[in-house]
């Protein structure tokens, strides 16, 4: 039998303990927000025994589906190490136009959820454009369409909301009420539900799926390795755009009228919940189960938080330290060696 | 955030449980609903998880009492009082469309006009506007409306309340 090579012996060197976990952590990112998740709901439970009522936690599900929703998006984005800033202004765009333009031109309500969703498709498009074309900057790039759809949806709504019962049925259906046993959910849970199970599987069991996680990791060997670059990051902002829009409906849904002063932190709140969910930020490391998990734990804690009777204030701070954490368990995750 | 009771500087004085001329009551939740309909919502969603008995429910402003509304009707909670403040055309339509069981009617026209007013006649050295008796500001005014008025609270309906309200579409 012949000495083991260098590699092998790597392979098969000890580990202390602290270095099992940190490679348990890296194999499966979704391990740490999961754990998270559940120390949450044991201590929120123990605090105020009605937080584990099937309706509270119901309605936590209806709380964080729209801010769940634009967090798929915003995770295809990042996974490509980029982020996205427009999510709530594309979002607000698309549910004004199609709301107004329901209301106004009787547009009905099937064709006005297409049209939200092409709204997304083409803000989309522009931001895909302009970060492959022109070689700017995903920040950069969507800092700017932040101001641009802002400012073309409150002049476009005049800044005035439109009611549900001006909008078609269809339009206000994402906020239909129903039960499964003791749970009462919403058709917009649903939706938001069956999006993570088709991005899931997207980005776990295609090619495309496949080549955003190479394109995040390293641009210049995905290149190398004969992916076209900028199309998978075209299509990733473009199908980012195209879940904003859907969102758009969502949120019709869940509000009982199109706002354009809605979802005020939606940017950040995404971004919140990709970052809990262990995604990375320097792109090519995390999975849309992360992000639910992430989207999850926020719900809880500002729940949660709200019946142990705190105050508004330290929720937003406790979900900042949890950015922060998740943060320094990714830096810290990410230095593994393989 | 939110309305904190007994607390002067920041919102409302009165304390957390007390008398009122019928009973007495709990200011059980306040929650804070970024002013929209989305916010209100949840914030209501909050509150009932705390309480699901609430009855009376006081919003900033009428999308966050719209808010409020959609979380009661999900809920299947009835007979609660929501009541808010601004009295735009918008909110004024939510009273007579039921959403709204009160609002109390600004006229920021009127707080406009007498400003500009106010700003000549000092510039022109005359004098200050005088405060409103027993207040420390200046009243402009405010009328509540509603389509079942309370017996001693005065108001006007929805109707007279459309003909002056602001933010016509």
């Amino acid at each position: 039998m012949t000495a083991a090579t260098a590699a092998e012996q790597f392979a098969l060197r000890r580990r202390s303990p602290v270095q099992r976990v940190q490679h348990v952590l890296h194999s499966y990112p979704s391990i740490s927000p999961f754990l998270v998740l559940l120390v949450s709901f044991a201590v929120f439970s123990l605090i105020n025994p009605r937080f584990a009522q099937p309706n509270s936690l119901s309605l936590v599900l209806q709380q964080v589906a729209v801010i769940g929703a634009l967090a798929v998006g915003q995770t295809l984005v990042i996974l490509t190490a980029g982020i996205d800033l427009s999510v709530g202004a594309i979002t607000i765009l698309a549910m004004m136009l199609s709301a107004k333009v329901a209301e106004g031109q009787g547009l009905p309500g099937f064709l006005a959820v297409l049209l939200g969703v092409a709204v997304g498709v083409a803000a989309g498009t522009l931001n895909g454009a302009l970060v492959t074309r022109i070689g700017l900057p995903p920040f950069i790039v969507t800092l700017g369409t932040l101001s641009v759809f802002t400012a073309v949806g409150l002049l476009y709504s005049r800044g005035q909301s439109v009611q549900s019962v001006d909008m078609p049925a269809l339009l206000n259906w994402t906020g239909e009420t129903f039960s499964i046993g003791r749970f009462r959910i919403t058709a917009g849970v649903v939706l938001v539900a069956v999006l993570y199970v088709v991005v899931g599987f997207a980005l776990a069991n295609t090619a495309w799926g496949r080549h955003v996680y190479a394109v995040g990791d390293d641009k210049e060997a995905a290149r190398l390795a004969g992916i076209r670059v900028d199309r998978v990051l075209l299509s990733v902002y473009v199908i980012a755009g195209a879940i904003y829009g859907l969102t758009a409906w969502i949120l019709i849904g869940r509000a009982g009228a199109a706002s354009p002063n809605a979802i005020t932190d939606a940017n950040l709140e995404s971004i919140t919940a990709v970052v809990i969910g262990g995604t990375s930020l320097f792109g090519g490391r995390g999975a849309v189960l992360g992000t639910l998990l992430g989207a999850l734990i926020v719900g809880f804690f500002r729940s949660g938080l709200s019946l142990a009777g705190v105050d508004d204030q330290y929720r937003v701070l406790a979900v900042g330290l949890l950015v922060l954490l998740a943060v320094a368990v990714d830096q810290w995750i990410r230095r593994v060696r393989a | 955030m939110g309305i904190d009771t007994k607390d002067k500087k920041r919102n409302g004085d009165e304390d957390k449980t007390g008398n009122y001329s019928g009973s007495t009551y709990t200011v059980v939740c306040n929650e804070p609903t970024t002013g929209a309909e989305d916010g209100g919502r949840t914030a209501m969603e909050r509150c009932l998880t705390k309480n699901p008995a609430i009855n009376v429910v006081y919003t900033i402003n009428e999308p966050a009492a719209v808010g409020a509304q959609k979380a009661l009707k999900a809920a299947g909670v009835q007979n609660v009082l929501v009541v808010s403040v601004d009295g735009g055309c918008d909110g004024v339509k939510q009273v007579k469309d039921g959403l709204i069981n009160a609002t109390s009617q600004q006229y920021p026209l009127k707080m406009a006009e007498l400003g500009v007013k106010a700003i000549k006649q000092i510039a022109t050295g005359g004098e200050k506007p005088k405060v409103t008796g027993g207040l420390d500001f200046f009243d402009t005014g405010v009328t509540l409306v509603t389509d079942k008025p309370a017996a001693g609270v005065e108001s006007i309906d929805s109707t007279e309340g459309a003909s002056r309200c602001w933010g016509k579409s």
